[in-house]
């Protein structure tokens, strides 16, 4: 029996689930990969996964790019949940450090997207519910735009200011200090 | 404005695809019209960005005014809020006539706002007046000063510095838990404040720390509320050594300390709920910035001269992340234009709402900043000051 639950746990670890694009591309990825989206993760749990896992909202430029950030991500997660114990191991956190670095360098890479792209990977993280995605994709938003000033803004989204100057003025008074 | 469809854990999903599916039709369609994002994942968004420029982009537009003062309010910010305006400090060393600067007096603020304006907030000269000779500055929180004089009993008091008459509100003394008789060394005392909870009420901690000499590692805790007027000791208490300097932070409601066991302990202003979070290495400070709990690695070993920034990413878990690292921290220094004399560094303080950090080094006691963002580091003065205590002024009365 012990040796009969092993086997299903292998076959599990090596199954593999295929995503179909909006535009009807089909992609394979392994389990673990596909699991860093917590949507997939509860329809494999439902068991309704049989002939492909429909994604009609992403397109297969977005979804190739989102797979090539779980299966970079899979591992590493792989790596953390058999590690838990080994926490406050000096030798361990070394090691961890330089992958960790690993992964930080790979994200950096990941996000040099235009901004087009970089909003479509929010839409599609937070419709598969990657949370690690969606958290690093946000960040770099909101790196792009801390310390410009409202003049900066409107001009990067293309925005039309339509408050009043008296509002304006209001709205500055009351912020000054975020001004100085 | 469309919001994403979230499947739901459960299995009643399967009944309900089809409308899930049209749903996600109709998504399509809207998705890449203009490329803009629904205001759930501005929010997400603008949650990330420093609270100083969610402020300015209050003034982009009025859709933007309402989602910054959305995302503002997520922080839990008070709407007339004032951020840090220097540091007030003491110091009981001798006047050197080699050195030069901000010396000779006791007690001072020191201004890190620098762009030449006076400061309404804080009137430095007060500071100087020889009443407070005999004054020790204790803990400074959101505003409020806690201080002792040092009599033959240490007496505390809290005031707030900001208010024209500075009325003191004497404490009575705190109570020494079982046999013990005298006060340890290792003793801290600390004040709790949050205008934007309560303007009117603050909690001081009494942290008695069981000396090694009397065999009790214990720490016994005590809490003075002003709405109660009187010390109330804790009953619960846990078995931990607190690192005995003052690592400590007020935050979310609750004291932050940091014990010798790589631990950070919380406990609430009733001095009733404790709580534990696991650290990834051996801190040596302990504040908060931008609403997120931050900590300094101890550099030792080969890693004596990294400064290390940590943060605890959310504030209901235990993820911390290294948010910045400097290699060579002394080198900082030349930077601005200072030399260290070869001895390393002290961290003093951390900017509440911004990614900085003000630093201390070499013998003649240089203070700076670095901000985390722009990797500037910025000279601000030399001074012979012990403790530095951030002071971020508050306008209204207390007690």
């Amino acid at each position: 029996m012990a040796s009969a639950g092993s086997g299903d746990e292998k076959a599990a670890a090596a199954a593999m689930i295929t995503l179909i694009s909006s535009d009807n591309e089909k992609f394979e990825v392994t389990e673990a990969t596909a699991t860093l989206s917590q949507t997939i993760r509860h329809m494999i749990e439902d068991g309704c996964t049989d002939g492909g896992v429909p994604l009609p909202n992403v397109t297969s430029k977005i979804l190739a790019r989102v797979i090539e950030y779980c299966k970079k991500h899979a591992t590493a997660a792989a790596g953390e949940e058999g590690s838990s114990s080994s926490f406050s191991d000096a030798a361990f956190l070394e090691v961890d450090r330089a992958f960790l670095e690993e992964l930080e360098e790979f994200d950096d890479a990941f996000l040099e997207v235009d901004r087009a792209t970089l909003f479509d990977l929010i839409l599609a993280a937070n419709y598969l519910d990657i949370k690690g995605l969606l958290n690093l994709t946000c960040q770099k938003v909101a790196d792009s735009v801390k310390g410009k000033t409202p003049e900066q803004i409107r001009e990067m989204y293309n925005i039309v200011n339509d408050l009043t100057p008296e509002e304006e003025a209001e709205i500055r008074r009351e912020t000054q200090w975020a001004f100085e | 404005m469309m919001c994403a469809p979230k499947p739901r854990p459960n299995k009643r999903r399967r009944r309900r695809r089809n409308t899930a599916r049209e749903r996600e039709a109709a998504m399509i369609r809207r998705q890449h019209a203009g490329g803009d994002l629904p205001d759930d994942l501005v929010l997400e968004i603008l949650r990330r960005v420093p609270y100083r420029s969610l402020c300015r982009f209050k003034a982009v537009s009025p859709p933007w005014l309402a989602l910054c003062s959305a995302a503002a309010l997520r922080r839990n910010k008070p709407p007339r809020y004032r951020t840090l305006s220097g540091f007030l400090y003491h110091s009981t060393r001798q006047n050197h006539p080699d050195l030069w600067g901000y010396y000779g007096r006791r007690y001072g603020f020191i201004d890190v706002v620098k762009n030449g304006r006076p400061n309404p907030m804080v009137d430095a000269s007060r500071w100087s007046h020889s009443h407070l000779a005999d004054v020790t500055l204790v803990d400074c929180c959101n505003g409020l000063l806690l201080r002792g004089t040092s009599a033959d009993a240490i007496v505390y008091a809290v005031c707030n510095p900001a208010t024209p008459d500075e009325r003191l509100l004497v404490l009575p003394p705190p109570p020494l838990p079982g046999l013990e008789q005298r006060a340890s060394s290792y003793d801290q005392m600390r004040l709790g404040f949050d205008p934007a909870v309560s303007p009117h009420q603050f909690t001081v901690f009494f942290l008695h720390c069981g000396s090694a000499s009397a065999g009790r590692y214990g720490l016994s805790l005590s809490v003075y509320s002003s709405e109660a007027k009187t010390w109330i000791p804790s009953t619960s208490s846990v078995v931990v050594r607190a690192c005995p300097r003052r690592q400590t932070a007020f935050f979310n409601g609750s004291l932050h300390l940091l014990t010798e066991e790589n631990l950070v302990l919380a406990v609430d202003k009733e001095g009733e709920a404790w709580r534990s979070i696991r650290t990834p290495c051996r801190f040596s400070f302990l504040g908060h910035s931008e609403g997120r709990l931050c900590a300094v690695e101890q550099p030792q070993g080969h890693r004596w001269n990294v400064l290390a920034i940590w943060f605890l990413e959310d504030y209901g878990g235990e993820h911390w992340a290294m948010k910045h690292s400097v290699v060579d921290a002394a080198g900082l220094f030349p930077a601005c234009g200072i030399t260290t004399g070869g001895s390393s560094y002290t961290v003093v303080a951390f900017h509440p709402d911004r990614e900085m950090v003000f630093l201390c080094a070499g013998v003649h006691r240089h203070l700076m900043s670095y901000d985390m963002d722009s990797g500037k580091s910025k000279y601000i003065c030399t001074s012979t000051a012990e403790l530095y205590l951030p002071y971020v002024p508050c306008l209204y009365q207390s007690g």
